[in-house]
């Protein structure tokens, strides 16, 4: 996938979009609540995020092409468009399109039972009043864990390499060793 | 009504959450102003309807906007008319109660955005 490419809005108009390289993270949050949206984005800015907010899940995967590292989703994204996906749809989307994109699942239902969902994410979060507080440690650690886990694949891939590599030169040396006895 | 909602609106949790970020706080009042009059508008036209799952799907989407300006009367109502499983004229009964209260919510936030400046 690149980090930057032309894309194409609901009428139709292209324009240019470029992944941000010098920030650490790419973040994106999508909620239909244009107040929960701008809190949201307000609660996590520093300096060195990239952060682009949607209303909604289909508007969020066109940008895709930015490899975003999180996307804060809210589950209920119908209440306007009662066609629009919702944050498990779309979660799968994202899921498909890009597997190393951590999720933050958000809803404003108490009564949330979908946590087979949760299969599709890292955290999920409830809009009460320990959202708001709890949020930016959560992006903080999330992005954490997910540095790691890239790192320890990248090692286990490394470490893959390596012992095939060992395994080719025995086999040679033996064949070698076979032939000059 | 009127009375009711004016003493629980308060914005202290929008002054926690804003971190006293004046400027965060006002935008955060207008879009809270200019959502409020949207979804408002989309429960009474789905009143004219009936259209109650309509009327569900906005009373989950404004009640934590409520909640953000303390407002408890109308995020019970909302809780009600999502999970109570009233029957339609209850929920009718609730939703006019709703709309009926934009009023007062919208001068309420207009005076607290002139505050912020």
């Amino acid at each position: 996938m690149k980090a930057t490419s032309i894309i194409k809005d609901y009428y139709g108009k292209s324009f240019y979009v470029e992944k941000d390289k010098n920030k650490l993270a790419t973040i994106f949050i999508v909620d239909d609540n244009k107040v929960f949206l701008n809190l949201i984005k307000h609660t996590i800015k520093r300096k060195n995020y990239s952060i682009l907010t949607f209303t909604s899940g289909e508007e969020c995967l066109d940008y895709f092409v930015l490899e975003p590292d999180l996307v804060i989703l809210d589950f209920h994204l119908d209440a306007s468009n009662p066609h629009a996906m919702n944050g498990d749809e779309v979660a799968k989307e994202i899921k498909k399109i890009s597997p190393n994109t951590e999720i933050i699942l958000v809803s404003a239902d108490k009564r949330f039972k979908l946590f087979s969902k949760l299969k599709f994410t890292r955290k999920l979060m409830f809009k009460d009043d320990q959202f708001f507080p709890h949020l930016s440690t959560n992006v903080l650690q999330i992005l954490i864990n997910s540095k790691k886990d890239k790192t320890a694949k990248e090692k286990g891939y490394t470490k893959i390499i390596f012992l095939t590599f060992l395994v080719i030169l025995s086999i040679f040396f033996i064949i070698y060793l076979l032939e000059n006895t | 009504m009127k009375e009711e909602i004016t003493n629980e609106f308060n914005i202290n949790k929008l002054l926690e959450f804003t971190g006293n970020d004046k400027v965060a706080l006002r935008h955060t009042l207008e879009l809270l102003k200019e959502t409020l009059n949207d979804d408002i508008r989309t429960i009474e036209a789905s009143l004219k309807e009936s259209d109650i799952p309509k009327i569900s799907a906005i009373c989950h989407k404004i009640r934590p906007n409520f909640d953000l300006i303390g407002l408890k009367t109308l995020v019970e109502v909302c809780n009600t008319i999502e999970y109570s499983n009233l029957p339609t004229k209850q929920v009718i009964l609730l939703a006019n109660f709703l709309a009926k209260s934009r009023n007062q919510t919208l001068e309420n936030l207009t005076e607290e955005i002139k505050l912020v400046q």
